[in-house]
């Protein structure tokens, strides 16, 4: 089959333009928690090496994921970021680059989930117990903090495993950005032996639907 | 005056917080539109979704009703990469009518107003797309008021992320605002005895 160069670059250009309208109609699966995480050495001050780990719990998930947080126990485990750099911004804030990184997230009918007081790992296993939902590891994490000890943390998963690794289109390599902000704990109810509270969202990138179709197929949409 | 002392010490005892053993806070997820410069006003919709699993500082009822925090009034004090806001008003609703929709604003600020307080907070942009919020709210207000004892009603944390992505970001709002308000520390029942009874412990 032979098309013109001309059709092809329409054919092209719609066929993106239909995936491009679908990734912006807001249609994407989302999970959003709370909780608390520490770093080796603490936080402000981050030094090459230190680890990060985080342990929350979700409060609202969406269907997608196939569990209810009404009344089930999401909890969320990450472990083995290791801060790469930290280089201060002319704003005062600090810019902290990790690398590595894994997040677990299991589902549990009991709701069990304990903070506890410092350090944080005895208490642990209580976000680790349940059905593993989602496992993944980090492309990319980065965070930045003000002189006050607040920001951002902002990274990207690549899921490779558990009950909904493959919600995006079936495909088990899924892909998802995990964000939110933290605060340090002025007034607020950070438990001892954590150094941030935070609160964010995990969403799944490839959440719309794709629909798999000839090139042909396409070609007949527009005749 | 031993006696007295021992008394007053058992006194404290019995009302003291318990041991902060779980997290109490009002986890919401909403949608904020943002003033177009100093002196204008910032509103914050939202709904009020522990999900069974984070303890609420006033008990709910989620079965039943939904429940909406609704930011209003917030001026916009000092510009600039942080922003200050005060002056606003800040009111946690109860409602088992009409659904919150976040393309009609006024069906988040129907019901009862459970608490109504003061909030002031500073919104910073950290990277193009993403933020954080942080701030004071003092609750005065509201039906349910009095549940709280004098010093629990005042000193409470407002914490959020902000997010400008497509993704999170309703039609006609400027940012997602993703966080929780909270107490110091968590909310303990306070049980009303005799002095005789307590005298009868000892």
């Amino acid at each position: 089959m032979k098309l013109g160069l001309g059709k092809a670059l329409v054919a092209t250009a719609l066929l993106l333009f239909a995936v491009s309208a679908a990734a912006q109609s807001g249609t994407v699966a989302l999970m959003d928690y709370s909780g608390f995480a520490w770093e080796t050495t603490g936080i402000p001050t981050s030094n090459p090496g230190d680890e990060l780990s985080i342990t929350a719990v979700a409060t609202t998930v969406d269907p997608l994921f196939g569990v209810d947080a009404s009344v089930q126990e999401v909890t969320i485990h990450i472990s083995g970021l290791i801060v790469a750099s930290a280089v201060p911004l002319p704003d005062g804030s600090t810019a902290i680059d990790y690398s590595g990184g894994m997040i677990e997230i299991y589902e549990d009918m009991v709701l069990n989930h304990d903070w506890g007081v410092f350090p944080p790992n005895p208490e642990l296993a209580t976000f680790t117990d349940g059905t593993l939902l989602l496992a993944g590891s980090f492309s990319r994490f980065n965070l930045n903090i003000n002189a006050a000890g607040f920001g951002v943390y902002d990274g990207q998963i690549d899921g490779v495993g558990g009950t909904a690794a493959q919600i995006c289109n079936g495909s088990p390599d899924c892909a998802y950005t995990f964000g939110g902000a933290f605060g340090r704990g002025v007034g607020a109810q950070i438990p001892d032996g954590y150094d941030l509270q935070i609160d964010g969202t995990l969403e799944v990138d490839a959440a719309v639907p794709v629909e798999t179709a000839s090139f042909g197929a396409v070609k007949a949409l527009y005749r | 005056m031993k006696k007295l002392l021992l008394m007053i010490a058992a006194v404290g005892l019995a009302l003291a917080p318990a041991a902060a053993s779980a997290q109490q806070y009002f986890d919401f997820n909403g949608q904020t539109l943002l003033p177009a410069g100093p002196g204008g006003d910032l509103t914050m919709v939202s709904i009020v979704d522990n999900g069974g699993v984070i303890d609420p500082p006033l008990p709910l009822d989620f079965a039943n009703f939904q429940y909406t925090l609704v930011v209003s009034g917030l001026t916009l004090i000092t510009d600039g990469a942080a922003q200050f806001y005060s002056g606003g008003t800040i009111t946690l609703y109860e409602d088992d009518g009409t659904p919150a929709d976040f393309a009609n604003m006024a069906t988040f600020m129907d019901g009862t107003a459970l608490l109504v307080g003061s909030v002031s907070l500073q919104r910073q942009m950290f990277l193009p797309s993403l933020g954080s919020v942080a701030g004071d709210v003092d609750w005065t207000g509201g039906t349910r008021l009095s549940e709280f004892a004098p010093a629990d009603q005042l000193g409470w944390k407002f914490f959020s992320s902000v997010s400008n992505r497509s993704t999170v970001t309703q039609p006609g709002y400027d940012e997602n605002w993703d966080g929780k308000t909270e107490p110091s520390e968590p909310v303990v029942e306070t049980e009303s005895t005799s002095l005789g009874e307590v005298k009868s412990r000892f």
